[in-house]
């Protein structure tokens, strides 16, 4: 997904960085009113009204195996028409295009796989279909 | 019946004349011759003449004797005897020589009892004058000697007089020169309490000061807050223009997103989008930065702040002591016009003293004359009493030879003898 002209979302999660191919992402959002889902797993923190639409939030970091994602988080709403989901990150920081791209490695990680090198830091490519899944399960759960 | 010794004498011849005369007659008639009749007549005249003449020799010299014998006792100095001359019936002048004698015994034993009396009263008398002229003169020597004593004692008293005099002159001299000293203190105290009255004058003027400043402080104060107030105002727009700026820049995220979904199409507006995320990412840098600015600021406010405080509160103490100094000041001039009244006091006491002094002097001038004097006097004094010792002791030497002479005279009255208990009676 790193093609010639993408774009790639960088934001925060847990005091690292991480990037989301902008074609995955709907919608960056102010952090919106929760209610929460009984009987779901912690990490769906709940559902936010999002233009009438009722959006599960998942709280990254959770999910990531930290702590509870802090206050000053922004929520990246997904560009899945058949599974709708906000993911709960602490800090958008911007778009880069994938030329800033100087180079990426691989790492061990079942959401991400490669580690971009960037001008100013590395990045850890998220994939998007893992969660989505995980979600999915959980919800049917 | 007195019958003088002449006509006793005269009576006898007369009797042996008439013996004659009638014994013839008488003899005749016994018838005797005519010279036997003489012859008795004879016999008979001369018989009686013998014993007419003894009877009356007899009587007279018995008286002669008692009498010669009691004025040979008399001339012995014995006067206790008195003469008894037998009584007769025809007394004679033996009688009336022997009441004479008597009269003149009992008149020599009155003068010699008066004699013996005046002389023993006479030598006690002197006696007691003598040692009383002795006391008097031990007693005139005494006087003497304290009269001596006087005189050194007046003469030292002149001398210490003198020197007193001239103490005191001194002194009168020292406390005009209090006086003088005096004035000048009193002089310097005015100095100091106008330097004092200008010290409380520089203290109010300081503690004007000080109001004046503390009135700055709270001005400053109130400018501070009001700062502190902007300050924050500010504070608030640089939040708002941060927030904005956010929103913007999400915005701009959005925008970007939405011209990546736009493809080809949306390649210029993603551009765009980049533009207004870098803009609001400057606006929110700078807004962060105002915001730290501002903290900043607030941080320096709130030390500059304490300073003040911390000078304020300098000030306060600065002030109480400022307080302090004025009350001392005002304190030093009451203390110093205190001075100053002393000291005036001191200088009229000290004209006072100097007065008095001078007085003093005269006086002890006049005392130290009258010493002079006292002391003439005593000398002439001492001289009397050594005149009137001198003559004490010639009484006393004619006391003794008075004595003396009582003393003789009773020796040569001694040998008369008087009765007994006359004596005794004495």
């Amino acid at each position: 997904m790193t093609d010639e002209g993408g774009r790639l979302l960088i934001f925060w999660v847990w005091e690292e960085r991480y990037a989301l191919d902008v074609q995955d992402v709907a919608e960056v959002l102010e952090p919106a009113r929760e209610y929460p889902i009984p009987r779901s797993p912690r990490f769906l923190r709940g559902v936010a009204n999002v233009h009438g639409s009722l959006i599960p939030v998942l709280d990254l970091a959770l999910y990531l195996g930290h702590g509870v994602t802090g206050p000053g988080r922004e929520l990246l709403v997904l560009n899945r028409p058949e599974t709708a989901l906000a993911l709960a990150v602490e800090h958008v920081e911007r778009i880069v295009t994938s030329d800033a791209v100087m180079g990426e490695e691989a790492v061990a990680g079942e959401l991400a796989t490669r580690r971009l090198i960037l001008a100013d830091g590395p990045a850890k490519m998220l994939a998007v279909e893992p969660i989505l899944a995980a979600v999915e399960e959980a919800i049917r759960q | 019946m007195h019958v003088p010794i002449g006509y006793k004498f005269i009576l006898g011849f007369v009797v042996v004349v008439a013996t004659v005369a009638f014994v013839p007659t008488l003899v005749n008639a016994l018838g005797y011759s005519p010279e036997m009749t003489s012859i008795l007549t004879y016999v008979v005249a001369l018989t009686t003449g013998l014993i007419l003449g003894w009877i009356f020799s007899r009587t007279l010299s018995r008286n002669i004797g008692v009498i010669t014998s009691s004025t040979e006792a008399i001339s012995q100095g014995d006067l206790t005897r008195e003469i008894s001359v037998r009584h007769s019936k025809f007394p004679d002048e033996t009688q009336e020589m022997a009441l004479a004698i008597n009269l003149m015994a009992e008149s020599l034993r009155e003068v010699v009892r008066h004699i013996r009396d005046a002389s023993t009263r006479v030598s006690e008398s002197a006696r007691t004058l003598s040692s009383s002229a002795l006391e008097i003169n031990a007693s005139t020597e005494e006087v003497a000697d304290a009269i001596e004593q006087i005189s050194h004692g007046a003469e030292s008293q002149a001398e210490m007089v003198g020197r007193s005099s001239k103490v005191i002159h001194e002194m009168a001299i020292s406390v005009e020169l209090v006086a003088k000293r005096a004035k000048e203190s009193a002089k310097a105290a005015r100095d100091t309490s106008v330097t004092a009255q200008r010290g409380v004058e520089l203290a109010n003027d300081s503690l004007a000061l000080t109001k004046n400043f503390f009135a700055d402080v709270e001005q400053s104060s109130r400018q501070f807050a009001e700062l502190n107030n902007k300050l924050q105002q500010v504070g608030k727009i640089a939040d708002f223009i941060a927030e904005i700026a956010r929103q913007t820049n999400m915005l701009a995220l959005n925008a970007s997103i939405e011209a990546v979904r736009a493809g080809e199409f949306g390649k210029g507006f993603a551009v765009v989008a980049e533009e207004v995320r870098k803009l609001a990412d400057g606006a929110s840098k700078s807004a962060a930065e105002i915001i730290e600015l501002i903290g900043q600021l607030k941080e320096e406010s709130h030390r500059v702040h304490d300073t003040f405080a911390e000078s304020s509160r300098h000030i306060k103490e600065g002030k109480k002591n400022i307080d302090t100094t004025a009350d001392a000041f005002q304190a030093i001039v009451q203390t110093v016009l205190e001075t100053e009244r002393k000291a005036n006091s001191i200088a009229d006491l000290s004209q006072m003293q100097t007065d008095g002094a001078q007085k003093m002097v005269e006086a002890i001038d006049e005392i130290s004359r009258v010493a002079q004097d006292n002391a003439a006097s005593t000398e002439q004094v001492s001289a009397a009493t050594e005149e009137q010792s001198a003559a004490m002791q010639e009484m006393v030497l004619s006391c003794k030879e008075l004595a003396d002479l009582a003393d003789e005279l009773l020796q040569s009255v001694s040998r008369f003898k008087i009765p007994a208990e006359e004596t005794t009676a004495l």
